[in-house]
């Protein structure tokens, strides 16, 4: 019990400095955080204008330049355009300053809004529109889930199966441990880029469109990011197993076994993988992030407005959703490893010596 | 006895020696120019007896064997400049690491001190993908300095974002490192010979200096360019998510309104596959060539680090 309370303080406190991370761009300041510049009609009455928000008050009329609430230019931008005689509302550009004023500003207007249930906006450039994250956390979770969820699975199947088979049969050993090192020498984004042009060079022979490479409207790709997550942990898992098959072969029960007259497969399937079990939970936690991080990666170069793709990539300029996005994608993280320290435990049995 | 050296070992030297060669000497090497009287706005040639212009970037032919960027640049040329950028930051980033790492982790594994707490933050970095880390705080930082303006951002944020990037991208990979060398220092620690140094009064500074750094070189090495790829890897990451350093210059493309291109002007291989992965449809050959190379490189730097193991197994032999 105190193990798994400090463990679920530490996922908390880990989360929490995700948050306080993901907003360190609010500490660096490039925009005045109190004023505005409105450029209007020359013959504007500002007393009269700005009449219906008190808080606005005009510091140099013959340039436009407005003050406002500090931290609230965007909110009184899309009130003050809407004033007749106002054309349009700009920032005022500051030379940039370290301002921890600002963030610590922005961390209480955050939180304050998360216990409002107002979790933070996302713009998406390519239709200039604000939208509020909440309303896209669902699909944006089932958008990740339909390939992330199988892609693990698969990666799991791939590299215990493809590692017991390698110690069924040589020869397959043989030639997987050289796809094995070749595959592990690639970098993820290289992955997703060979596929990405595969894709595009079928589509371009077949004259049809057989693999989505980027995502258009609700149609999401989802070969690219699957085989993607299949494949880096994949080869992880296969290299961490094949070790341990290789190790449990070699131990004194598999000879003795062998000698005993079972053959490789029965010994490999009743004694073996029992014993290689432990080295698979072990390793799952970091294939998970391998899995995590290839997900992020393979969303940003595909366009997927999923939990990766919304904090990476620049067409969704996440205007004070990242925090959140982050956090969830941490938390989601820390729970997977909390499901295989579950798993360590309820399958590994650990073994002492006698005192 | 260690095993005796085959071919594969002498030809994993060659490549690296000839990748060397190739960060030292790639500016004199490149065939093409990259400065600015170097652009290349069109280029005519004949198509079915009618004169046409090519504008660039350039697919690969005669002249660009990789192809150009959108300045005319040949990308062979940028790739052979900008490898010892590269090479050169990979390499500052995993010494940096190990300047804090080796003797944490050395003196954690000797007094057991401390080696709670490096457990926990190993767990922390491992359990979370490092660009949920890494990724906000430089996005942010890129932006509020406004660096987005290529060659008009200032000078010194340029060099404050420098240094902060190195700076997080080598404390993010001190724990997981120093908890690695600690658990090996823990075992080494245990050995007789150490204990017998320690009743003799040999202090913790005599047993990391004299038992555990002669014991461990091998491993240390290993580890060591295991961490190099390993940051080559993350930079590659954080490159796709156009966060990367060194210079570059704003391309104001004329096809579209108030469309703006941020290219290297070093050739520095991560910018070149930031720049590639957004224009992986119109010109892939740029993405090709600069991934591909960076893959090469990792995968000689494998083979290489596997060839080593080979030959000198992995830890130090008893003579």
């Amino acid at each position: 019990m105190k193990a798994f309370l400090k463990w679920t303080l530490l996922g908390v406190l880990t989360i929490v400095g995700i948050f306080l991370l993901s907003n360190i761009g609010t500490l660096f300041l490039n925009e005045a955080p109190d004023k505005l510049r409105a450029i209007a009609s020359p013959s504007i009455d500002w007393n009269a204008a700005l009449s219906k928000l008190p808080d606005v008050t005009v510091v140099d009329p013959k340039s436009g330049i407005l003050s406002v609430p500090y931290g609230r230019t965007q909110a009184y931008a899309s009130q003050l355009v809407r004033i007749q005689g106002i054309y349009r509302v700009n920032a005022v550009p500051i030379e940039p300053t370290i301002s921890w004023q600002h963030y610590t500003f922005t961390l209480k207007d955050e939180l304050s809004g998360y216990l409002r249930g107002d979790l933070g906006m996302i713009r998406n450039t390519s239709i200039n529109k604000d939208i509020p994250v909440k309303q896209e956390l669902k699909a944006m979770l089932v958008r990740t889930s339909a390939y992330f969820v199988p892609g693990l699975l698969l990666a799991v199947v791939l590299g215990v199966g493809m590692s017991f088979a390698s110690s069924l049969w040589r020869r397959l050993g043989e030639t997987m441990d050289g796809v094995h090192s070749l595959l592990i020498a690639l970098p993820d984004f290289f992955l997703i880029v060979l596929i990405q042009l595969a894709a595009i060079y079928i589509s371009k022979f077949t004259d049809k469109r057989l693999i989505l490479i980027v995502q258009i409207g609700k149609e999401v790709p989802f070969l690219i990011p699957f085989l993607t997550i299949a494949l880096v942990p994949g080869v992880l898992l296969y290299g961490t197993m094949r070790l341990a098959f290789q190790r449990e072969l070699a131990q004194d029960y598999v000879i003795t076994a062998m000698a005993k007259g079972l053959s490789r497969r029965e010994v490999l399937l009743n004694h073996v993988l029992r014993n290689v079990l432990e080295d698979l939970l072990t390793a799952l936690p970091k294939a998970t992030t391998l899995a995590l991080a290839s997900m992020g990666v393979a969303e940003a170069i595909c366009n997927i407005m999923g939990l990766g793709g919304y904090i990476v990539n620049p067409t969704f300029q996440n205007v004070s959703a990242m925090p959140v996005t982050c956090a969830i994608l941490a938390a989601i993280a820390i729970a997977f490893h909390g499901l295989y320290a579950l798993l360590r435990r309820t399958f590994v049995i650990s073994t002492k010596e006698a005192a | 006895m260690k095993p005796r050296a085959t071919k594969s070992y002498y030809a994993s030297w060659a490549i690296i020696a000839l990748l060397l060669l190739v960060a030292v000497f790639g500016g004199w090497l490149k065939p093409h120019g990259i400065s600015q009287q170097d652009k290349i706005n069109l280029i005519p040639t004949t198509v079915d007896g009618k004169l046409k212009y090519e504008k660039p970037p350039f697919p690969p032919g005669t002249k660009f064997i990789f192809g150009s960027d959108h300045r005319g640049f040949d990308m062979l040329s940028l790739l052979l400049n900008g490898f010892k950028y590269t090479m050169g930051t990979a390499l500052a980033l995993t010494l940096l690491r190990f300047c804090f790492a080796l003797p944490w982790g050395l003196w954690s594994g000797v007094t057991g001190r401390t080696s709670g707490a490096l457990r926990t933050l190993q767990w922390v970095i491992s359990a979370v993908p490092a660009f949920l880390f890494l990724f906000p705080p430089l996005y942010g930082m890129y932006f509020g300095l406004r660096l987005n303006f290529g060659a008009k951002a200032n000078p010194q944020h340029l060099l404050t974002f420098t240094v902060l990037y190195f700076a997080m991208i080598a404390f993010l990979g001190i724990f997981p490192l120093a908890y690695q060398i600690a658990q090996r220092a823990k075992y080494y620690n245990e050995k007789l010979y150490v204990e017998a140094s320690r009743l003799m009064g040999g202090g913790v500074l005599h047993t990391m200096r004299r038992h555990l750094m002669p014991g461990m070189r091998l491993e240390l090495m290993f580890l060591f360019l295991t961490e190099f790829v390993q940051v080559l890897f993350l930079i590659g990451q954080l490159a796709v998510f156009h966060i990367c350093i060194g210079g570059s210059e704003t391309l104001e493309w004329d096809l579209f309104v108030d469309y703006f291109i941020p290219i290297t002007t070093t050739g520095e291989w991560t910018a070149l596959i930031a720049y590639g992965s957004t224009y992986i449809r119109l010109y892939p050959w740029i993405i090709i060539s600069s991934g591909t190379c960076f893959a090469a490189v990792i995968l000689a730097l494998q083979f290489w680090i596997a060839q080593l193991k080979k030959r000198y197994g992995g830890t130090a032999t008893v003579r």
